[in-house]
């Protein structure tokens, strides 16, 4: 009976991999110090890229992101995983509070702050950034993924010189921004979108509005034109979403969603579908403060509904299929402790939210960094 | 669907009647059926599992085999007969691993994995995940026996660097 006690003695480690790719982040990260085989393993290249392609279904989660004069909280709301808190103190006061230029892709959030572009890992809870290529000009940012290549590259544009662009490839080397072609257009502000290796945001030619993309691997810019009846009716947001791997440009209705969808990118072939809100919009609790923040992998649509009155945030999903809905509500005041011990008095204003956010084990240690890092501390 | 029957001996001797359908969830019997080096009155040994074991792995093999055959044989249920179908698998693996011990557990995925049944294997993994996600490193090392081979400087540089998952 002796065996049984070391019941796991004989687990080869093959298994044991099998068993560490399935456990949350958190606990990875603390059972590096079980020893310096488990710590090597989980440090691995191969590691950590099976753990970001390993059930995306399970670990993407949505992210809320609240703001409190120099904090910026970000908190994970997910169907199967305990909620996470990621608090990033900035060191200067002032900070824009512009939603579209925060992105979250392949586990990464970047955003714009003064004169920098922060890359942060929360799951890792680090962060680099990098001087904005354009010191007085205002410049846009969007981060990407080139899944062939397994490299991040941010792309960097001024409103004013749109001719050209600035690319950096993030990586171990020293990154530095190189400059490349553009095709000229007007900036419309919205969030950028990378879906499979290929980044888009939408942009005007002085005539009509389209669609940028641009492949994160092969760094060439292509304009897609747009449907000419999605022009309808402009007074709303400006949204992208990815819709089952595809790109889908959003249009609120009275009360329902138009998604025209981009079947074919190649031939800019578009398609379009209604969604049915699944709340009334005179709804008590959802009241007008409500939006489509994505859609998940497995094709459920998350609202976000923020209510001010009682500050709370509500998060639906929905499933079109099933017309099922299940409602989530995040009270701001539940963690009081949270935010007085980080030295909030009250709780913050609501920034934005980022739908299918993945945890990522990449490290940014060992990219390069910019002497502006000193502003933030993140934990 | 095949009504053949076939019969597992385990390391301690027990014998156990399957359904050919059922046992060909695992690689190696499925392979083993194909060369027929299967006789039809004679037990299939399997040194490496033991009688209690296999009566789980058999269980769960008796389980899924129903599951596979109706994908098979109702390409016409609707979507959510099919999502039903799921959640019935889902509550019922549930169940399955809610009863088990770590040990037993840990008995089930080497047994799974010498009779390489792969959905088995993910299903063990994730239990076991789940299991050991809240706890501390040392108990993690009890229950895997590992000797600690840090340095209690190295394991401090360790645990700080990392301070926050200790939260």
């Amino acid at each position: 009976m002796e065996r049984r006690k070391e019941h796991a003695k004989w687990i080869p480690f093959d298994l044991t991999r099998e068993i560490l790719l399935r456990l949350p982040a958190k606990s990875l990260m603390r059972f590096r110090c079980v020893s310096k085989l488990w710590a090597s393993v989980t440090s691995d290249q191969d590691f950590i890229n099976s753990f970001t392609t390993q059930s995306p279904i399970q670990r993407s989660c949505l992210i809320l992101n609240l703001q409190k004069n120099d904090k910026k909280l970000f908190f994970s709301v997910s169907q199967h995983n305990n909620p996470e808190k990621y608090l990033l103190t900035l060191q200067k006061k002032k900070c824009y509070k512009s939603c579209f230029q925060i992105q979250s892709v392949h586990g990464l959030i970047s955003f714009h702050y003064l004169h920098d572009i922060v890359i942060w890992n929360p799951t890792m809870r680090q962060y680099v950034t990098f001087p904005k290529p354009y010191k007085r000009k205002l410049t846009i940012s969007y981060l990407g993924y080139d899944t062939i290549g397994n490299t991040y590259k941010l792309l960097s544009k001024s409103c004013s010189r749109t001719d050209e662009a600035y690319v950096l490839t993030l990586g171990t080397k020293e990154s530095s921004w190189r400059k490349i072609k553009s095709i000229p257009t007007r900036y419309l502000p919205c969030k950028g979108i990378c879906i499979n290796g290929v980044l888009f945001y939408i942009v005007s030619d002085g005539f009509r509005i389209k669609i940028m993309s641009f492949d994160v691997r092969t760094e060439k810019f292509k304009l897609i034109q747009t449907h000419s009846c999605m022009h309808d009716d402009l007074t709303s947001k400006l949204s992208l979403v990815s819709y089952k791997g595809k790109l889908a440009w959003v249009i609120l209705e009275s009360c329902f969603y138009k998604l025209w969808v981009l079947e074919d990118a190649k031939n800019e072939e578009w398609s379009c579908k209604d969604f049915h809100l699944p709340f009334s919009p005179k709804d008590p609790i959802v009241k007008v403060n409500y939006f489509l923040s994505g859609v998940t992998n497995d094709g459920e649509f998350i609202y976000v509904s923020v209510s001010l009155q009682d500050k709370k945030i509500y998060v639906s999903y929905y499933d079109p299929k099933r017309n099922s809905n299940k409602r989530i509500k995040i009270e701001r005041f539940e963690d009081e402790e949270f935010w007085l011990r980080n030295g909030c008095r009250d709780d913050g204003e609501f920034i934005g939210s980022l739908p299918n956010h993945i945890e990522n084990l990449m490290s940014l240690k060992s990219i390069a960094c910019s002497p502006s890092a000193s502003f933030f501390r993140a934990f | 669907m095949s009504s053949n029957m076939i019969m597992l001996k385990s390391s301690d001797g027990a014998s156990f009647e399957i359904e050919e359908a059922a046992a060909r969830k695992s690689k190696i019997i499925a392979n083993m059926i194909e060369v027929e080096c299967v006789d039809e009155d004679k037990a299939i040994p399997l040194q490496n599992v033991t009688g209690n074991i296999l009566a789980l792995v058999i269980e769960y093999c008796n389980k899924h085999i129903v599951d596979d055959d109706d994908d098979v044989a109702t390409e016409e249920a609707s979507e959510e007969e099919e999502e039903a179908k799921k959640k019935k698998v889902d509550d019922w693996e549930a169940e399955f691993m809610n009863s088990m011990s770590l040990e037993t557990m840990f008995e089930l995925l080497l047994a799974a994995n010498y009779l390489n049944i792969k959905s088995l294997i993910d299903l063990v993994c994730q239990t076991i995940a789940n299991n050991i996600k809240d706890k501390t490193p040392e108990e993690v090392r009890k229950i895997f026996s590992i000797e600690n081979d840090f340095t209690p400087e190295e394991e401090e540089e360790i645990r700080k660097e990392n301070a926050w998952a200790f939260g």
